[in-house]
């Protein structure tokens, strides 16, 4: 038993077989995020966090996730709960924002009362602070201007160590709205843990092939994860094989998808995401107008694979007509 | 880009300098779609993400300093979607269920093989609880390292591991209709 258990502790690193195009597929979920919804939540964070006052700055036209772009919901929904703190913790906001001015408790939390109470804490603590620690937090903050850009930065993980934003005097004043965010807040409150574990060393995969957008910007903290090349890395050629495909699919070029998909075929014959590919084929094909080669393939796809997931995928492909398939 | 002279209105609240409100504004800017999509990776609906990304980022801004930035960035805010989404999810116990419609559907046709199995992960992920399908959405769909992971979460790695385990077990049965591992032997 023992040793079973040992072998899953550091072997279940990887995703399973059969629940890895599942999961591809939803790392592949669109990050996308109309401009109206980006400009309204922005708005309206904007305003709980007193980077704008609540309800003032009548943002023209919503110019790029301005600031002033607090109309829609800004005073509606959520800051009705604390946004007025927002003009209190202002004096320190200008110093705050650098290092992320959690100073600031203007915080008004609206679909989770629990945590508009909390930050009804941390606004004391701002006001505290406002009156006697501003100078020494603006040094601070000037400090972490340069470490808190690098936080921010696209790829994180790739940027070269820099100091970690000055903390001190921040945990201290901060402990009370620690808790509403948890440990999950404090990556580094947890070094027992993870030191007293034996089995860090072993973490021996590349978390994702490097040709996902995911992995691009994936830690890279562990260099020792850069281990072998092997089926994670995989199944990104896979993928992007498949990517192109579906591109070509969708501009119009079956012909093109279907050379591609042959050629995943060809470098992949086991590969992890069959699957996917035969859909894409068959998809490809009724797009053609073949249908029934679809039909064919199709068949001959239930008969390897009838437990597949994508079988109804398939067969709305097979239902759709030609002209709507495209 | 951004116009400091901005909010003339309200003479009592300073404009922040601009780089630390640019960098407030561009991890918002970067993030917003992932962090709606962790939301619903975690279980709040589609109509409610908005509302509850903006209380994210409410407490991402507070933390700010907090973040430790040689870690990776998306954990870190992946832990405080969790402890909103938690709440959530608490709240809106009562009303809570999937959306009938998935809006991706429609918007990206093209795209159709990635939609089903998307509709398929959202299926087995609404059958776990919120601690083990943060650790399998952080893992198996984002590709963080378990430590990580474990950090991100704020536990222990062994009960990340563990937590790992029982949602694959759980998600593959939700998924496929049966329990077994079938990848266990051959990844040997």
């Amino acid at each position: 038993m023992k040793p079973r258990h040992e072998r899953r502790l550091v072997g279940n690193a990887s995703v399973p077989d059969d629940l890895a195009g599942l999961f591809a597929a939803e790392r592949a979920r669109p990050e996308v995020v109309s401009r109206d919804v980006h400009d309204r939540v922005w708005g309206r964070v904007g305003a709980s966090v007193g980077l704008v006052a609540p309800g003032g700055a009548e943002g023209g036209g919503g110019g790029g996730g301005d600031l002033g772009g607090a109309s829609g919901g800004g005073s509606g929904g959520v800051g009705a709960t604390s946004g007025a703190s927002g003009v209190d913790a202002a004096p320190i906001d200008a110093s705050a924002t650098s290092t992320g001015g959690m100073e600031l408790g203007s915080v008004s939390v609206g679909a989770t009362e629990a945590m508009v109470a909390k930050s009804a804490a941390g606004l004391g603590a701002s006001a505290w602070l406002a009156s006697t620690g501003a100078k020494a937090v603006l040094g601070l903050a000037l400090t972490g201007l340069a470490a808190g850009g690098v936080t921010l930065a696209r790829g994180r993980s790739e940027t070269a160590p820099m100091p970690p934003a000055p903390t001190g005097v921040a945990s201290v004043r901060d402990e009370a709205l620690a808790r509403d965010v948890g440990p999950s807040a404090l990556p580094t409150s947890q070094p027992s843990a993870r030191a007293a574990e034996p089995h860090i060393e072993a973490e021996p995969r590349v978390a994702l092939a490097p040709s996902s957008p995911v992995a691009a910007a994936a830690p890279s903290t562990s260099g020792s994860s850069i281990a072998a090349p092997t089926r994670d890395d995989e199944l990104g050629a896979e993928r992007d094989l498949l990517e192109k495909a579906r591109a070509s699919l969708g501009s119009g070029d079956a012909p093109g998808a279907l050379r591609q998909l042959a050629d995943h075929a060809a470098r992949f014959p086991k590969g992890r995401m069959g699957d996917e590919r035969e859909a894409l084929a068959i998809r490809a094909l009724v797009v053609s107008g073949r249908r029934d080669e679809a039909r064919a393939r199709f068949d001959r796809f239930r008969e390897r694979s009838p437990r597949s997931l994508l079988v109804p995928a398939m067969e709305a492909a097979l239902g759709a007509r030609e002209d709507l398939a495209k | 880009m951004m116009d400091p002279a901005r909010s003339p209105q309200c003479p009592s609240v300073p404009v922040p300098p601009d780089a630390g409100r640019a960098s407030f504004e561009s991890m918002f800017r970067e993030e917003l779609g992932y962090v709606i999509n962790s939301l619903k990776r975690l279980g709040v609906r589609e109509s409610d993400a908005e509302d509850v990304a903006h209380d994210v980022f409410v407490v991402a801004y507070r933390k700010q300093a907090d973040f430790d930035p040689g870690r990776p960035r998306r954990p870190w805010l992946f832990g405080i979607a969790l402890r909103v989404a938690s709440d959530y999810r608490r709240l809106a116990r009562n009303r809570y269920e999937r959306p009938s419609a998935d809006p991706e559907s429609a918007a990206s046709s093209s795209d159709g093989v990635d939609v089903e199995r998307r509709r398929i992960v959202q299926r087995g992920l609404d059958t776990l609880d919120l601690d083990k399908r943060a650790v399998l959405v952080l893992h198996d769909v984002e590709g963080h390292a378990m430590p990580e992971v474990a950090d991100a979460l704020g536990i222990p790695l062994n009960t990340a591991y563990s937590r790992l385990r029982a949602a694959r077990e759980r998600f593959r049965a939700a998924v496929t209709g049966h329990a077994s591992e079938p990848g266990e032997g051959r990844s040997a």
